[in-house]
This record gives structure tokens, sequence and C-alpha cells, in this order.
């Protein structure tokens, strides 16, 4: 008996399972292009933060100084998003060579058109700003953040050389007092030679940097130089005060 | 309704009328199967017995998932895929078990590579040359053998194996590439050409 016929002899015995519904598989070709949408939306969002955090011209100026630019770059390289990115990139290759047609692609071409894709889409939403309000909801939604974060703001804090960064507690014409990432206030006294950017007007809450020379009394500075903290540090949520041991 | 109502139907029809017929089914049953089985028998050395019922399952597989069946694929890639993948995974199943199998008498692609006068005298060489041709196939890497036999034995294009093999069609002219430079070294050492 021919296969074929075997087959005809199922059907008309009532053996044959029921073949898997259209419904059923048009709603995982479904899912798994939303899924892949989701990955490339997260993927891209990713990029676009890591992107922006890189492009900040605070970000490697004068952070440590005598640091090599390999250092820097690594010190100041937004870990958390470039793995988010990397992950999504990763997932969302994956995805798309196993779909139906995806095979006919060659990987390389795949690859490619992701890595571009994600540095546009990330470019794009970080011109419109999105990659701010992220970092923000991010410090607001995601309590592990904070703490990824903190070691980028410690590198940034280094009251030997002069560099302190804070958020402004309080503030008049002469001095602002700041809150630093260890909890300890600082006042920092500003004169007439005190650089501040034009467009920076500093407030209270502001997360601020500080250049200034190394005073011999502590938690005292006297600023030469103000800017607002580098992205990705100033959304941080200020930090509580130290406890004091009795 | 019976198959038979069906035979005027193109082989994208008909799948597209089993999700709802088994009936329909059974047309492309017929159509394929010999193929099949030959191309089972190829690519893995499986014997007649072993192949038919790698077969049935490959179409029973088929059917079940008839309906994810992509209308801008041709049928016959498909149901060559699915065999293909149902094949080697009984294969790679079976490696320590297997039984030869003779070449089987269609296998005249190669005879076309191999030898493009084909005359009367070399006939009789040629039934020695498809026993050497197999021996030397089956020396080949599996992924080598595979694109071989479809590329000549069944006659596919670049874009069918790519599309049997869920391949790109660059990779797989590479791929036959490279097969057919083994191929030619161990036939030399064979002096087969």
């Amino acid at each position: 008996m021919s296969i074929a016929e075997q087959f005809e002899q199922k059907i008309n015995q009532g053996d044959l399972p029921k073949p898997v519904p259209k419904f059923l598989v048009t709603a995982a070709r479904a899912a798994l292009w939303i899924f892949l949408a989701l990955v490339v939306s997260l993927g891209s969002l990713s990029a676009g933060v890591a992107a922006w955090f890189m492009t900040d011209p605070v970000a490697l100026s004068g952070a440590a100084a005598g640091a090599s630019w390999v250092d820097l770059f690594l010190q100041a390289l937004p870990m958390f998003w470039v793995v988010i990115a990397l992950l999504c990139g990763f997932l969302a290759i994956i995805i798309f060579i196993k779909s139906a047609r995806g095979y006919k692609y060659r990987r390389v071409y795949v690859v490619t058109a992701c890595l571009v894709g994600f540095l546009a889409l990330g470019a794009a939403l970080a011109s419109a700003g999105v990659s701010d309000t992220i970092d923000k909801m991010a410090y607001e939604n995601i309590p592990q953040y904070n703490g990824l974060s903190k070691p980028r703001m410690l590198h940034l804090m280094k009251p030997d050389s002069g560099f302190i960064i804070g958020r402004v507690q309080t503030m008049d014409g002469s001095r602002l007092v700041i809150r630093d990432p260890g909890g300890g206030v600082w006042e920092v006294r500003l004169d007439r030679e005190t650089n501040i950017p034009v467009h920076f007007k500093i407030q209270i809450g502001d997360c601020v940097r500080i250049l200034g020379d190394a005073s011999s009394t502590i938690f005292t500075t006297d600023a030469r130089d103000i800017k607002p903290c580098p992205r990705g540090i100033r959304h941080m949520p200020p930090q509580p005060p130290p406890v004091i041991e009795r | 309704m019976h198959s038979g109502q069906y035979q005027d139907k193109n082989d994208e029809q008909l799948a597209a009328l089993a999700i709802n017929d088994p009936h329909a089914f059974v047309p492309l049953v017929r159509r394929y199967e010999a193929r099949l089985l030959a191309y089972i028998r190829r690519i893995s050395g499986f014997s007649k017995e072993d192949a038919e019922d790698v077969l049935q399952e490959a179409f029973m597989d088929a059917y079940r998932h008839i309906a994810s069946f992509d209308n801008n694929l041709k049928f016959s890639n498909w149901i060559y895929r699915i065999t293909h993948n149902r094949t080697i995974s009984i294969y790679r199943k079976k490696r320590n078990s297997l039984n030869n199998y003779s070449t089987d008498d269609e296998d005249l692609g190669f005879e076309r590579v191999l030898a493009s006068n084909e005359d009367i005298q070399l006939k009789a060489e040629n039934t020695i040359t498809k026993q050497k041709v197999k021996q030397i196939l089956d020396q080949l890497p599996p992924r080598d053998k595979e694109v071989l036999i479809l590329a000549y034995m069944e006659e596919k294009s670049y874009e069918e194996i790519g599309d049997i093999l869920r391949a790109p069609m660059g990779t797989v002219a590479t791929w036959i590439r490279r097969a057919k430079i083994k191929f030619a070294k161990l036939a030399d050492k064979e002096k087969i050409i």
C-alpha cells in the first residue's frame, strides 16, 4: 500500500489528527512580530540613551586628572544601557532570522542593518529629548538603577583633586551648599572669578559639578568652575545624610 | 469530498484547501511520494522501509502544520524542507545502525556532471561510477553531501535549495562551490573523473 493510500485510509477511518488551526498560526506570527517590535524599540531607546551619555560634552572634560582617554572612555561608558542595547540587538537578530522568511538574508546584512537601525533610531530619539526622559524614569522606577549609577558619580567625586559633585541644598549670591554622593555637605564659595556657563541657571535641587581649589578646611572649597552634572547622573535622587555613630 | 476531485489543482491550491479538507492533501502525497522517498534514501542511506516510515512522519508533520505553509513559497520546497529536517533528525538518532542502500537508477544528475559525452560504451562504466559517486558522497560532510544531492540529483536551483535548507542564496552558492571542490578532490583520488 502506498503512503498516499495509507493516508487516505487514515482519513476515512478518522485516525488523522486535526491540523493546527489557521488562527493559531496567525496569532503566533503576530506575537513574534509584536515581540520583535518591542525588542527593537527597547534596543533603540537603550542605544539612544547610551549615545546620549557618551556625547555629553561635560562627561569627559577633566573627569579625573591624569587618567588616560581609555580610562575616561570606559568610565563614561553607560554599561547598563550598552548591555540592554546589545541584548536587544542579539534578540532582534535571532527573532528576525527565525521568522518565516528571515533566512533569505545573509547574517552579516542582518547584523549590520540591526546596528545601523538601532543607532539611527536611537539618535533620532535622543535628539527628540527622549533619552533624558528615559534616564529620569529609570531613576524613578528602577531602584537598582540608582545603585548602578553611583560608581560613575563617585568617580567624579575627587575632593583631593578639587573635583566635587553634588546636589544644591541652599544658595545665595556668594555660596552654595551641596550634598555629595556620600551624603557629605559642602560649602562652595563663589567669587567673580568663578566660571559658570551662561545658559546654566543654578537652582536648588540641581546636580552640579565643581572644580575648585582643594581647601585645607574639610567640606569647604573655593569654586573655579561650576557645571551641570553629566548626563546620566543629574537625575540621581538626593543621597541621605551620612549616619553619625556615637 | 473525495481526493480524486482535486487532481486538477496545483500544489499551492491543494495546500490551501487541505486546511479544511484532508482529502485535498492526498494528491499532494501522491505527487511527492516517490521523489521524496528517493531523496530520503540519498541523503540518509536508510533502507526502503525506514525511508517510508520517515516519509510518513514527514507527511503527517506537513499535514498538521499545513496552516503555517507560506503561499509565497513553493509547496515543493516546503515539503522538501520538512522531509529533510525529519530525515536529518532521525538520521542522527540512527547513525550507528545505518543500512546500506543501492544507488538509485534515477541518479543521473551526477553522471551528467561527470560525463557529458554519454554514449553506449560509457553506460557500463557509469554503473561502476554511480557506486563510486555514492562512496565519495558518503565521505563528504553532511552539509556538502546534502547540497550536492539537492543541486545535481534533485536538480533544485540555488533559490530552491535556500528555501529547503533555510539559507540565503549566496550562502548556498558558497556551500555548493566548496562541496564541488571537495568532491572533485576525492574523485581525483578515486580516479573516477
